[in-house]
């Protein structure tokens, strides 16, 4: 250790700081079940999936097209499992593509009547309610839910009908290129690498519950999925972050949710494939992650760019082409919210787990996060902990229930 | 520390046990108390839980001195008592978790077992349902509380003990009240007794010695209250005008505390006191005066004792059982080593009139087994023994007599003047005179003689039914399970005078035998004559160091200790004889 140049970044010196009071994990068990808490019920994700299920048939029917014709893509955090229920929204968001391919479709030219058709084939969803236009959308409110949908009508950018390549209605545009499916694979591909640290805890896991006569806890909750729990973690904190700030203009340019995706996916790609071994904890990476996000802002000649990686090339996206017509809005509100979120993260890291302050969290997560963090403080948090902190039974022991005493029989 | 596992105590070591995990791995959830007081308990944790209606609350896990001769104990704030149940005055919750023997070797069980409790009640506290549920089905306890609390927390002098003899009520009914007062404590009485209807407080204070220093005398008023009537914190009247509008509600608006009081006013201050009685329990409110009509009355609420005999003697279980005693006059010759106890027993047990008949005084040397000592030497066994029992039984009625038996049966004794009299004298003249006094003296009444063999090695109890005589040459003898040499007493140097050598503890034991069969013959369970033996065994006779010759009915057993109890009936044993 000490033969290497000494690290020196903050997220190291955290991370080691951390390690050294030993809650490291108690820390990534702590984050898993607060995301766990925000993340949409498995119940409730469910009865979103029969939801959107019923659109292909329906749609077609509508539209009187072939079923073939309508394919229904599951789209954005719901297809990078990054949902996160943040402030400021009541419900989850969950986005969905509906791809219109054959002879209906081909050639259009006004997006316009193309846009309010689908629109209006929406209506007699059961239990959608009223849908109502965006800018490349319709939103379904589906009232009772905890969730709405946003669909997004596509048709193909050529005609080849097994391209991924498609283009969305643009107000401004007319059309917009679109590649949700290629931009949710390139997202994941990265999510889904391992550094070697997090191999090896896997691996020394398995031993240990190979030599353990005691079960294992049920809620042995670490962070693996590094990249997804991170952008979680960014989006509640930005939707706090803005919910804070309580100015409409402000809001205006807060960090749009695919810039935080593609800057994060970007840094945690660097470390993955450049430095694999310089890490040895996960709240080390995720410091790391979000201290290298800026970097991945292309601020050349071209103006500010966060380049959609789906869509290179000519018919590619700038996620960021706003930034440059927005006289630094946008840009100056990335940097005070990544500036913030550098420092709420190295505040909540930097104090003893257990002094774990409502104000901290609550810059981290969110009212919603403070919420759900009292909840776990609940006996089935707090005191189930303390339980299973108690040391195990010596092996091969059976663990006999505790005879009771007995007293007053003569009162 | 574990290093020096043998030089530590049973207690260190298991504290030990339970700091090295709650510092350990359990330090995440549970912090050592900064105002851990280390004269009281051995270690304190202080863990922080969100409660889902108080919000967040400290809550502490102390380990005790005696750990774990007791169990580890939870503290909250002390505020939140009497705003959740199961938690005492000083914020103690009731974890109902009892010691175990396994505590001392694996003492984190007990640790565990209380830790669930907490989560358990943690959760079923949330719900205000429960809680209120849970606050009435112990009203008792937390109202006890309530005025304890109340009690330190306002200037109001409140009596140290409130006392009430309960009757059972047909409605509201009044009382009277004795409180006294110590001459150095002016404004706080001592002691306050509430009684039903006519009878005087002050001489039933008087009876128990609780009668001391300056008597003021008072009234009581007792409202009883239906049993599905909630008795919740929220539901304890706080004002004398809910007072008023609660006692109103449960009578139906038809009393009055205010008129009440109103018409006892005489001009002069006396101590009102309302006793709200629901089921076999009271709860006490004292009225302070109004200070010239400036300040409405105010109210004291005051925890209350039952000292009336329904609850001194069965805690209202089985009243009937009780009350049939209570209608039995019994007249008992011999208040010597057996015969007292029984008394005691008797009384104790719920006979309500009992006449003790004996000609003797209590000397130094009874003392070793007889329920009276040195104190009241010289005195009247009868009158001594009826003083004691007086004053330790409430409500029972104790005469004495102080005469030879004979002279009270011939002369005063006459059919229907008792229910049962029994005969602890031990003498066969006695049994023989009461035989030829029986219809003359004692006409229809069950008649129960018993006695004790030397060194107490069998005691027979004899129960006559109205129609049986004891036979006039007295077999007592020969119901002896043993026949013994004369050597056996001892002689003092005085004109017939000895005893037999036993003890109290051999005594008592026959007067328990007794007293428990005497008491089915009260309620009505033995309908012919019977004599039941208590005798010991074989092995008991030969340590005795006498040539005794045993009966068939002496068990042969090889140990001292061991005895037979049997039941005959009088016909069988006459006629074995």
């Amino acid at each position: 250790m000490h033969q290497q140049p000494q690290n020196t970044k903050r997220s190291h010196v955290i991370a080691l700081a951390m390690e050294q009071r030993q809650e490291s994990q108690q820390w990534e068990e702590f984050i898993v079940a607060m995301l766990k808490k925000l993340e949409l019920p498995d119940d409730k994700r469910a009865a979103a999936e029969a939801r959107y299920k019923e659109f292909g048939r329906h749609i077609a029917h509508k539209l009187g097209v072939t079923e073939t014709d309508v394919h229904v893509v599951v789209q954005g955090s719901m297809r990078t499992q990054t949902t996160i229920h943040g402030d400021g929204r009541e419900n989850f968001d969950l986005d969905v593509v509906v791809k219109l391919s054959g002879l209906t479709f081909e050639g259009l030219q006004e997006s316009e009547p193309f846009f309010k058709q689908f629109g209006a084939s929406l209506k007699g969803l059961e239990g959608a309610g009223d849908a109502t236009p965006k800018n490349r959308c319709w939103r379904l409110p589906y009232p009772g839910e905890p969730f709405y949908f946003d669909v997004t009508p596509a048709i193909p950018m050529f005609a080849e009908i097994t391209d991924t390549d498609l283009r969305v209605r643009d107000p401004i545009t007319t059309w917009s290129p679109s590649n949700p499916e290629k931009f949710a694979d390139w997202f994941c591909t990265i999510a889904d690498k391992r550094l070697p640290f997090q191999e090896e805890r896997i691996r020394k896991f398995a031993m240990e519950a190979r030599t353990v006569v005691d079960p294992m806890p049920k809620d042995q909750v670490r962070i693996n999925d590094i990249l997804r729990r991170m952008v979680q973690l960014m989006k509640l904190h930005r939707d706090s972050y803005y919910k804070q700030q309580q100015s409409d203009a402000r809001g205006e340019g807060k960090p749009i949710s695919v810039i935080l995706v593609t800057l994060a996916a970007k840094a945690y790609n660097e470390i993955v494939t450049t430095e694999p071994n310089a890490y040895s904890s996960t709240i080390e990476v995720a410091l790391e992650v979000v201290a290298r996000m800026p970097k991945f802002i292309d601020r050349g000649l071209l103006g500010i760019r966060v380049d959609n990686p789906a869509l290179t090339g000519k018919r590619g996206e700038n996620f960021a082409d706003k930034w440059n017509s927005d006289k630094g809005l946008r840009n100056n509100e990335f940097n005070a919210w990544h500036g913030q979120l550098t420092t709420d993260l190295d505040a909540l890291f930097s104090e003893e787990y257990s002094k774990r302050s409502e104000n901290r969290i609550r810059n981290v997560f969110g009212n919603h996060g403070v919420s759900a963090w009292k909840a776990s403080l609940l006996p089935q948090g707090v005191l189930s902990g303390l339980l299973s902190s108690a040391p195990a039974q010596q092996k091969g022991q059976p663990q006999l229930a505790r005879p009771s005493g007995y007293r007053d029989s003569l009162a | 520390m574990l290093d020096s596992k043998t030089s530590l105590t049973a207690f260190e070591l298991a504290s030990a046990t339970v700091e090295n995990w709650l510092d350990g791995a359990g330090a995440a959830y549970a912090k050592r108390s900064k105002t851990h007081d280390s004269r009281r308990k051995g270690a304190s944790w202080d863990i922080e839980l969100e409660h889902a209606r108080l919000g967040p609350q400290i809550v502490r896990l102390s380990i005790p001195k005696d750990f774990p001769a007791s169990t580890p104990e939870i503290h909250f704030d002390k505020k939140l008592c009497l705003v959740l149940p199961h938690v005492e005055l000083d914020g103690k919750f009731c974890h109902d978790v009892e010691p175990s023997p396994k505590d001392y070797e694996s003492p984190d069980g007990a640790v565990k077992a209380v830790i669930k409790s907490l989560a358990k009640f943690w959760t079923d506290t949330a719900d205000s349902q429960w809680v209120n549920d849970e606050f009435h089905n112990e009203r008792l306890s937390y109202w006890v509380h309530y005025c304890e609390q109340f009690r330190k927390a306002h200037a109001v002098p409140t009596p140290h003990s409130v006392r009430v003899a309960l009757q059972p009520l047909k409605g509201v009914s009044e009382g009277k009240l004795s409180a006294y007062f110590s001459k150095s404590q002016k404004l706080r009485s001592e002691v306050m007794l509430a009684t039903v209807g006519d009878l005087d407080p002050h001489s039933v204070a008087k009876r128990h010695g609780w009668a001391d220093n300056t008597l003021v005398r008072g009234h009581a008023l007792f409202v009883p209250m239906d049993n599905n009537i909630r008795w919740t914190p929220p539901d304890w009247p706080k004002t004398f005008e809910q007072l008023e509008s609660f006692v109103a509600q449960v009578t139906d608006h038809e009393q009055s505390v205010i008129h009440w009081i109103q018409g006892k006013s005489d001009g002069r201050p006396h101590p009102f006191l309302v006793v709200l009685v629901q089921e076999k329990v009271c709860y006490g409110f004292l009225i302070s005066p109004s200070l010239r009509h400036l300040i409405p009355p105010g109210i004291v609420p005051v925890a209350i004792e039952r000292v009336d005999a329904n609850w001194a003697l069965a805690r209202d279980h089985q009243v009937p059982v009780l009350q049939a005693r209570r209608e039995k006059r019994v007249l008992l010759l011999g208040c010597g080593s057996l015969g007292a106890p029984v008394a005691e027993l008797l009384v104790r047990s719920g006979i309500d009139e009992l006449h003790l008949l004996d000609k003797e005084t209590l000397e130094p040397e009874n003392c070793a087994r007889h329920i009276l000592g040195v104190d009241e030497m010289g005195l009247s066994k009868a009158v001594a023994l009826t003083q004691r029992l007086h004053l330790l039984i409430p409500e029972v009625t104790v005469k004495h007599i102080r005469a030879p038996a004979a002279n009270w049966i011939r002369d005063v004794c006459k059919p229907g003047m008792y229910d049962i009299v029994v005969d602890f004298t031990g003498e066969s003249s006695v049994r023989v005179m009461l035989t030829h006094y029986r219809k003359h003296s004692l006409g229809s009444c069950p008649l129960v003689h018993a006695w004790v063999e030397p060194f107490c090695a069998a005691a027979h109890v004899v129960y006559l039914a109205p129609a049986d005589l004891w036979p006039a040459d007295d077999p007592g003898e020969r119901l002896a399970a043993a026949s013994w040499p004369d050597s056996t007493r001892i002689k003092l140097p005085a004109c017939g005078a000895g005893f037999h050598p036993y003890g109290a503890a051999d005594v008592w034991q026959a007067a328990g035998f007794a007293a428990e069969r005497l008491l089915a013959v009260v309620d009505g369970k033995v309908a012919d004559s019977t004599v039941w033996s208590w005798i010991k065994s074989k092995a008991f006779f030969q340590s005795l160091g006498f040539e005794i010759i045993t009966g068939p009915l002496v068990p042969d057993s090889a140990s001292v200790f061991d005895s037979v109890q049997t039941t005959r009936t009088l016909r069988d044993v006459l006629s074995n004889d």
